[in-house]
């Protein structure tokens, strides 16, 4: 069983790339999904390295696969071998090398993409293409055959099974705008059908970038307003989408559920705060963006709190955070200091404070 | 970080200037043999046995440290997380200001 311990070991490297490579991921839901995506693949790998050294060999010198599938196994078994030696590395690389092996980590997908590709159009006629070509959609978004991989795939989304799209369509990001058209007009087609509104959805949440994606929110709404993509979609989106407050405006109009809307008004609120806190905004810009997100934040509140004590926990922190800004008055603190003697952050008016949130380490 | 705090409380020390910490250490028992050799004079709050995740900072919405805002006389927040000469530059400013309304 000794052999489980690299594996926790790599998989906790892995999460430390994860998290040390967050500048390239400012939002905490992508940073999670991908953690999410990762553990789900280390979780997969377990049983294989744990199990006996007969096995491993296997796993390290796969025989000659013959089948489609099985080549696509064997390439996908080497892709995650590779991932696994360089988190270890990671874990134990000096930390200007660890900036090298995170690039590699983070490129090591687009490497692969060649060969997934290739094994697709080897096998045009073989079920197993399209899980190559998905592959390449998930793991290299980076590669030369990403936008060749998404052509293929976009003519296919229209005669795939409805279930096995969404399902597929479920555990990948990125918004490629054939893609996103595809899956919009394939959830067109569709008779009213829950699983046509996980197509909507998943158009809504990755088309940010794209008219496509708003139109798709619009149809959400309208086709299936309770569907629970509504409210995955105010929990999730990517605020930093040029429309997202579109987005949010439109589901806060149309909802007909108290806990969406409070939830898309609760997302408004954030949003402007976050527009108010950009430092590239100009004084009159942040004070609108201020204006708008208290107005949110107080509907979140007044509105919807009783019914929704969390969301309106949540709130309350939002505005909290807004009245500590340039030019506002500073909350009083009363507190102990280190020897256990209370004073006042208001026993220093009349002085100029620096306030330094400081710690020994 | 030290030695530029203690300078700067040195250089303003008859001045309406106050160096005001808070902070997230979970035991005290560690950081006071600290407090003497680095010479940490100035007062702080101290945020709690949960550390980073006490009551202050949670309040006032810190989620990196070092934090630093420079308040004004009047009580108003003028800055966040100046550094070096900049923050400085403020605080000469700022404490000029508060000597003129004397």
């Amino acid at each position: 069983m000794s052999a489980c311990l690299p594996v926790s070991l790599s998989l906790r490297a892995w999460i430390a790339i994860l998290i040390s490579g967050s500048d390239h991921f400012h939002f905490p839901e992508v940073r999670m999904r991908r953690l999410l995506w990762l553990l789900a693949a280390g979780l997969l790998l377990l049983p294989l390295a744990c199990s006996d050294d007969k096995n491993k060999q296997q796993v390290n010198a796969p025989p000659q696969p013959a089948t489609p599938k099985g080549k696509f196994d064997a390439l996908d078994n080497e892709f995650k071998v590779q991932q696994m030696q360089l988190g270890s590395q990671f874990q134990t690389a000096r930390p200007d090398e660890q900036q090298k092996i995170r690039q590699k980590a983070m490129g090591l997908g687009n490497e692969f993409a060649d060969r997934f590709y290739q094994l697709a159009e080897d096998n045009p006629k073989d079920p197993v293409a399209l899980d190559a070509l998905f592959w390449v959609l998930q793991n290299a978004p980076a590669s030369p055959v990403y936008p060749k991989a998404a052509d293929k795939v976009a003519a296919r989304v229209d005669e795939m099974p409805l279930k096995d799209l969404a399902e597929r369509l479920s555990t990948m990001r990125g918004g490629n705008p054939k893609i996103l058209d595809s899956v919009f007009q394939r959830a067109e087609k569709e008779e009213s059908d829950p699983l046509a509104g996980d197509l909507l959805g998943w158009v809504a949440m990755n088309g940010g970038m794209v008219p496509v994606g708003q139109q798709a929110t619009e149809r959400l709404l309208e086709k299936y307003p309770d569907h629970a993509a509504v409210e995955r979609l105010c929990l999730t989106m990517n605020l930093n989408f040029p429309k997202a407050a579109d987005t949010l405006k439109l589901i806060l109009d149309k909802s007909k559920s108290p806990r969406v809307r409070a939830t898309a008004a609760l997302g408004l609120g954030k949003k402007f705060a976050a527009d108010a806190d950009n430092p590239g905004a100009n004084s009159a810009d942040a004070d609108k963006a201020v204006a708008q997100a208290e107005k949110y934040l107080a509907m979140v509140v007044d509105q919807f709190g009783n019914a929704n004590p969390a969301l309106k926990a949540e709130a309350e922190r939002e505005r909290k955070k807004l009245n500590l800004r340039v030019g506002k008055e500073a909350p009083d603190i009363v507190a102990k200091d280190l020897d256990g003697k209370e004073f006042k952050l208001s026993d220093y008016r009349g002085k100029v404070v620096l306030l330094d949130f400081w710690g020994n380490w | 970080m030290y030695p530029h705090e203690r300078s700067l409380v040195k250089k303003l020390a008859d001045k309406p200037f106050a160096l005001v910490g808070v902070n997230s250490d979970r035991d005290l028992q560690e950081l006071k043999p600290v407090l003497e050799s680095e010479h940490i004079t100035w007062r702080s709050f101290w945020n709690g046995p949960q550390g980073t995740g006490g009551p202050i900072a949670a309040e006032w919405g810190v989620q990196s440290w070092p934090t630093l805002y420079i308040i004004d006389q009047k009580g108003i927040i003028r800055h966040k997380n100046l550094r070096g000469e900049a923050m400085e530059e403020a605080i000469d400013k700022l404490v000029a200001e508060a000597e003129a309304k004397k």
